[in-house]
């Protein structure tokens, strides 16, 4: 089960942002994939241009931010209005088994993906008592 | 089919996309959001007074690829949206940027707002 330890901590980030009652609506949905120690996430950002999607990584928390702008129509009236808009953001705790500089990012028709890998791993090492 | 029949099958079949709507003296213009589609996978059709667009996803998923948090399917979109006589049907634009697809429905003459002059006697 390491690998699903990678993102155990994930729902948990969730939960706090939704107690403090801030980000229910504007966390964008997120799917996790992986594949031979390859992962992908891919998250849903209709609407929003490459420039305004900023992706940091500190201490093992990768967060993607930003700003959702809905076109507003000049001289035109909202008759029916379902797009949410607004200030975004969604973290995600990564476990130390994965290679931060492995992390790239692509957007592509409103959906941002991340690839990253896992870290080689290093071989436990017996310690000979002399 | 009955308009319920059919209102379920779309609700069970395809992902409904969150859409804008808005109106001016001379147009409406409608913005649906649908992640994952590209111009070349949309089908906008106009019959019978009905507008309906089609967002067609292919196979989005990764192949052999195991699932570790899933909050979003994607896959087919799917609106439909009456019309009548309100636009003219020729005109209709339409263009995605980033996932969202935005529609320009210019009004018919009929339903444009006009002053209507007073003659006097």
């Amino acid at each position: 089960m390491l690998i699903d330890e990678l993102f155990k901590n994930l729902s948990a980030i969730n939960r706090k942002y939704r107690d403090f009652g801030i980000i229910e609506s504007k966390t964008p949905p997120l799917n996790i994939m992986e594949k031979d120690g390859e992962y992908v996430v891919r998250v849903l950002l209709p609407g929003i241009a490459k420039d305004d999607i900023e992706i940091n990584y500190a201490d093992y928390v990768l967060t993607i931010e930003g700003e959702k702008k809905c076109v507003k129509v000049s001289d035109s009236e909202l008759i029916r209005g379902e797009r949410l808009e607004g200030r975004f953001k969604r973290s995600i705790r990564l476990s130390n088994k994965i290679d931060p500089s492995s992390i790239n990012a692509t957007v592509k028709n409103g959906v941002l993906e991340l690839n990253m890998k896992t870290a080689p791993e290093v071989k436990p090492k017996k310690i000979k008592i002399s | 089919m009955n308009e319920a029949a059919l209102t379920k099958k779309i609700q069970d079949d395809y992902i409904i996309p969150a859409t804008d709507i808005y109106e001016n003296d001379n147009e409406y213009i409608l913005t649906l959001e649908m992640p994952g589609i590209s111009k070349h996978d949309i089908e906008i059709t106009l019959e019978n007074d009905y507008l309906e667009i089609l967002g067609k996803a292919g196979n989005p998923e990764l192949e052999g690829y195991r699932v570790v948090e899933r909050e979003f399917h994607l896959g087919d979109y799917f609106r439909r949206f009456q019309v009548s006589n309100l636009i003219e049907k020729d005109k209709i634009d339409a263009k995605i940027e980033y996932g969202v697809l935005r529609l320009t429905l210019p009004k018919s003459e009929q339903v444009k707002p006009r002053k209507i002059e007073v003659k006097s006697e």
